[in-house]
């Protein structure tokens, strides 16, 4: 049987609330909550692990040549809570990703959404609300 | 029977148990279902997702951890001495974004108590003599003994300690001593001492929830008891476990002066 996340799961992620970051590995005090910045880049690669996912991407600097970002993103359980999998983001994809900056200025940072270049939301801000027959959508946002 | 039909048994079960229970689920009454071998005693094994998780609060409190730190415990911690002093240098370095490590952002475990509130899903095995708690959250294993041992007099200090626990009627009491000084209350890295004394009471509200009215006693580190309370729910019997190796991709390295860093471009 196909693993199903269940009721249970939905309305734990409804109780935890729509930001829904169940933190517990670490502090969050490194990244500049208070503000994001966007990027565009190529994804080298999406790291679907524990404690957290990493999506690493490389960027065109302003004056040319290439840099790379690293970008935290949330636990395996809590990314499949919102429909998420190591398939929605391949090495090559063009994405656009929103964060919460690195307070010390490094090449990185909290991941708040990425985007794919046709405007698809592949990992959204919040957890699926319930639906009914648990059809929420890969991290896709209402219109 | 095939797994469908069965499940279908076992839902159509479950909501008649939800109904029976709706009508009487305070503390003491009966639950629908018990141990095998034990029929004493309710059956909670199964799966298990946490329910609330307390936030910063108004205060300030825990903010510069991130806004949506989990916290331990109900109102502010009850520090005093030295340890009020080592939880404000905490404070302010988080607010400074230089926060300090913890046995969590080193993958070691989250510890009793803070693993009272998950936060992911956790898995209770209950056998007659013991009740063995898997938490989703790097694997870790509580092992509460219900065989009617005495509690250890002088055990070394473990990151979830050392639990006895007995049942009163729907509820699982647990005592827990012999903690690990260097663990954290919560996310906001609220400290204590080895003098730790954690009681539990797990009230079986219903055949599918569960409340935990926790108290955390340390005369070395609190001015009085805190005290705190968390929700359990019963998830889908069919819900599978995930594989959460903790070192597997651990980029939150401690410094030499205890703080700590994140590996980029790995």
């Amino acid at each position: 049987m196909a693993r199903t996340l269940g009721t249970a799961a939905i309305l734990a992620a409804a109780m935890i609330g729509s930001a829904g970051v169940a933190q517990a590995h670490h502090s969050f005090a490194m990244f500049d909550l208070a503000h994001t910045a966007t990027l565009t880049g190529t994804v080298k690669e999406w790291q679907w692990t524990n404690p957290h996912s990493w999506l690493e991407v490389v960027v065109t600097k302003p004056g040319g040549g290439m840099t790379q970002y690293s970008f935290e993103s949330r636990s395996i359980y809590l990314l499949m809570r919102m429909r998420v999998n190591r398939f929605t983001l391949m090495p090559g994809q063009v994405v656009t990703v929103t964060y919460n900056p690195l307070r010390d200025g490094d090449n990185g940072g909290s991941l708040v959404t990425a985007k794919a270049q046709d405007g698809t939301v592949l990992i959204g801000r919040g957890l699926p609300r319930p639906v009914p027959g648990g059809g929420a959508a890969a991290g896709t946002p209402p219109p | 029977m095939n797994r469908n039909l069965l499940f279908g048994c076992l839902a159509a079960a479950s909501l008649a148990a939800t109904g029976a229970a709706t009508a009487a689920t305070p503390e003491g009454t009966t639950p629908q279902t018990r141990l095998y071998g034990a029929p004493d005693q309710p059956n909670i094994s199964g799966i298990w997702f946490p329910g609330n998780i307390q936030r910063p609060a108004p205060n300030g409190r825990g903010t510069g951890f991130g806004s949506l730190a989990p916290l331990w415990g109900i109102g502010d911690p009850p520090l005093k001495g030295a340890y009020l002093k080592l939880y404000e240098k905490y404070t302010a370095a988080a607010n400074a974004g230089k926060p300090y490590a913890d046995t969590a952002s080193e993958c070691k475990a989250l510890g009793v108590p803070r693993v009272l509130f998950g936060p992911d899903p956790m898995e209770i095995i209950q056998t007659p003599g013991q009740i063995t708690m898997i938490q989703e959250t790097g694997h870790e294993v509580r092992r509460i003994y219900t065989d009617g041992r005495a509690q250890a007099t002088d055990p070394d200090p473990w990151f979830d300690g050392h639990n006895v626990g007995h049942w009163e009627g729907n509820v699982l009491v647990v005592d827990v001593v012999g903690l690990r000084a260097d663990t954290a209350m919560d996310a906001a890295e609220t400290p204590h001492s080895d003098a730790l004394h954690v009681t539990e009471r797990w009230i079986l509200k219903g055949p599918n929830d569960i409340e935990v009215d926790a108290v955390a006693s340390d005369p070395k580190a609190f001015t009085h008891p805190w005290t705190a309370k968390y929700y359990w729910q019963r998830g889908d019997a069919d819900y599978e476990m995930l594989e959460d190796v903790c070192e597997d991709n651990n980029r939150n390295i401690t410094n030499p002066d205890g703080t700590q860093s994140t590996i980029l471009g790995k």
